[in-house]
């Protein structure tokens, strides 16, 4: 949408909520329309949390994960199981693997995938930190928990190679691909359902 | 399938549309640039979300309008289906009953079209990329699920060249690359192996029609050639398993690594394939006349009709001026290949053009953008 031109306070923060993603124009005008229909103390209090957010939030120097203590929540805690590693592209995947409540190991966010065509390459993610790690920490499993996209399969690859090359015994893992629980085969793509056939389970005894 | 109303908003040169199709073929007579060629991409849009004119979006809107939209009502396996296509300067989104189709993925299989233009003699004069782009129009509408394999072949593709060119001097260079194997072998040895059965298969059709067609003593043959495996097969049975293409692929990627970095794009592999045509031995790139050039392409679009059908559901003819430069009997065998089954739009400048042969046919005539019935 076009501004007027003639409230260029509001166009000027319609324009950047429209930089965010998912937000269209349509979405970033009534947004900003909604903000200036707010009481005023609200419109402070979002802008007040705004403004210290970048420095309040940094990456754990260990894993690389969104904190606001460094080393993160993770790193510190007793009950984590050191011996094994999950890799994940963004710290927004760590907390997805954590809400499942089946991994109890420690994280490390690579901050991205390897994707030379946007001027991504291994110095612009964490690999240097996660082989840094992998020579001094007591750690027996790693889990190449990237993404089963395109990027994320090359970038697991790659790890694997230079782990492999590390000759630390690591042993390496990926997460298993098909059927989601309560999923129905009708609605599955085909791409997935012929994996989840290809990688079938034999049953086990009840 | 069959069509049943067809409607359109600022596509190509069309402006405002709306056509119930009554039974049989369907004549589209108009001068040139009045809008018949658009009227029959709008549909092979409908199909495959491009066009074999044009690659931008924005010329695909009429001059003048910000927006383009189409829309097919039509029967498939016997169930109605209705299917859209809007499109802005940038984006393009497709609806099937209503429903948004998220991935180009989810638009193939549901109408099935074959275009028959002019310009299919670059099938056998064009580049070897002008006969891979046909082939995967023709596979991906066969098998919907070849197109998300095309997809991340060509991504994998792109960023391992995109290594290529940046990192010529990093010592990471061979992990790098080879980084993107994986993916590149188990893509492209999907593509190859469908690709190349898709191939031989039309190429099998095709020397049957070409026989019908041209009634000589001539014979259509051909063969893939596999780039990422160093092969040429003639035969279906010919065509390695999917594992030993992996497998060979790869070796071949390893031993021109060398070649790879120094030329900095990938020089091996199914974007490189090719398949080669020859009349009684003779290459026909090279040899054929105008006339076996054009009884080839013809040959080899309704090979990919026979393909397409599936139970007794024909997929929909183009057929976009393709006449003219047949004599009177071929274009009568012509006609009688494709006047069967399908539902057939034809494009014709005058309507003597049709010499007798399709007098009671739905006509319409296109004029300036827009379509009015009979003439």
């Amino acid at each position: 949408m076009k501004p007027l031109g003639n409230l260029p306070s509001l166009d000027a923060v319609v324009a950047e909520l429209g930089k965010l993603p998912g937000i269209g124009p349509k979405s970033a005008t009534a947004l900003g329309y909604h903000l200036v229909s707010l009481p005023t103390e609200r419109v402070k209090r979002l802008a007040q949390l705004l403004e210290v957010l970048p420095d309040k939030i940094v990456h754990c120097s260990v894993c690389g994960m969104l904190t606001e203590t460094d080393p993160c929540a993770f790193c510190l805690s007793p009950s984590r199981d050191r011996s094994i590693v999950c890799v994940v592209e963004e710290s927004l995947d760590a907390l997805s693997i954590e809400k499942s409540g089946a991994f109890t190991g420690v994280f490390h966010v690579l901050g991205g995938t390897l994707s030379p065509l946007d001027g991504v390459g291994p110095a612009q993610l964490r690999i240097k930190e996660l082989l840094e790690r992998l020579k001094s920490d007591e750690i027996k499993e790693v889990i190449l928990a990237t993404n089963p996209s395109v990027e994320g399969e090359a970038t697991a690859s790659f790890l694997r190679t230079l782990i492999a090359d590390l000759e630390t015994g690591i042993e390496l893992s990926r997460f298993a691909r098909g059927l989601p629980i309560g999923g129905d085969l009708v609605y599955t793509d085909g791409e997935t359902l012929a994996l989840a056939i290809q990688t079938r389970k034999p049953m086990e005894n009840q | 399938m069959r069509i049943q109303n067809l409607s359109i908003q600022n596509f190509r040169n069309l402006e405002e549309v709306s056509l119930d199709f009554p039974d049989g073929p369907q004549l589209l007579i108009g001068k040139n640039a009045q809008g018949k060629t658009s009227l029959l991409e709008s549909i092979y849009f409908l199909a495959t979300s491009t066009s074999h004119r044009t690659r931008l979006t924005r010329e695909l809107i009429r001059a003048r309008a910000e927006t383009a939209f189409i829309k097919a009502d039509f029967i498939s396996e016997g169930i109605p289906h209705t299917l859209s296509a809007g499109l802005d300067g940038k984006t393009r989104r497709f609806r099937l009953d209503g429903e948004v189709l998220q991935k180009s993925a989810d638009l193939y299989g549901h109408l099935k079209a074959v275009f028959f233009s002019p310009e299919d003699l670059e099938f056998i004069t064009g580049s070897p990329n002008v006969r891979r782009r046909a082939l995967d129009l023709g596979l991906c509408q066969k098998n919907p699920r070849m197109i998300g394999h095309l997809l991340d072949y060509r991504r994998a593709l792109k960023q391992r060249n995109a290594v290529l060119k940046q990192n010529s001097r990093s010592k990471d260079l061979g992990n790098l690359l080879e980084a993107w194997e994986p993916l590149l072998v188990r893509e492209g040895a999907e593509v190859l192996r469908e690709r190349a059965s898709y191939s031989l298969k039309l190429l099998e059709g095709a020397s049957v029609y070409y026989d019908n067609l041209t009634q000589s003593a001539e014979e259509l043959k051909g063969e893939y050639r596999s780039s990422g495996t160093r092969e040429h097969w003639k035969k279906l049975d010919d065509i390695p398993s999917v594992n030993a293409l992996q497998e060979s692929f790869l070796k071949n990627l390893r031993t021109h690594q060398e070649r790879d970095q120094a030329m900095k794009t990938t020089t091996c592999g199914p974007h490189r394939d090719d398949v080669v045509l020859s009349i009684s031995g003779a290459s026909a790139h090279r040899y054929a006349s105008q006339g076996q050039k054009r009884s080839i392409a013809l040959s080899t679009k309704l090979a990919e009709r026979d393909l397409l059908v599936k139970g007794d559901d024909n997929p929909i003819l183009l057929v976009d001026d393709v006449t003219h430069e047949m004599d009177k009997n071929r274009c009568k065998r012509f006609f009688q290949n494709i006047l069967s089954d399908s539902q057939v739009f034809l494009t014709f400048t005058e309507k003597t053009a049709l010499r007798g042969l399709l007098d009671s046919c739905p006509t319409w005539t296109v004029e300036a953008g827009t379509v009015t019935p009979g003439k």
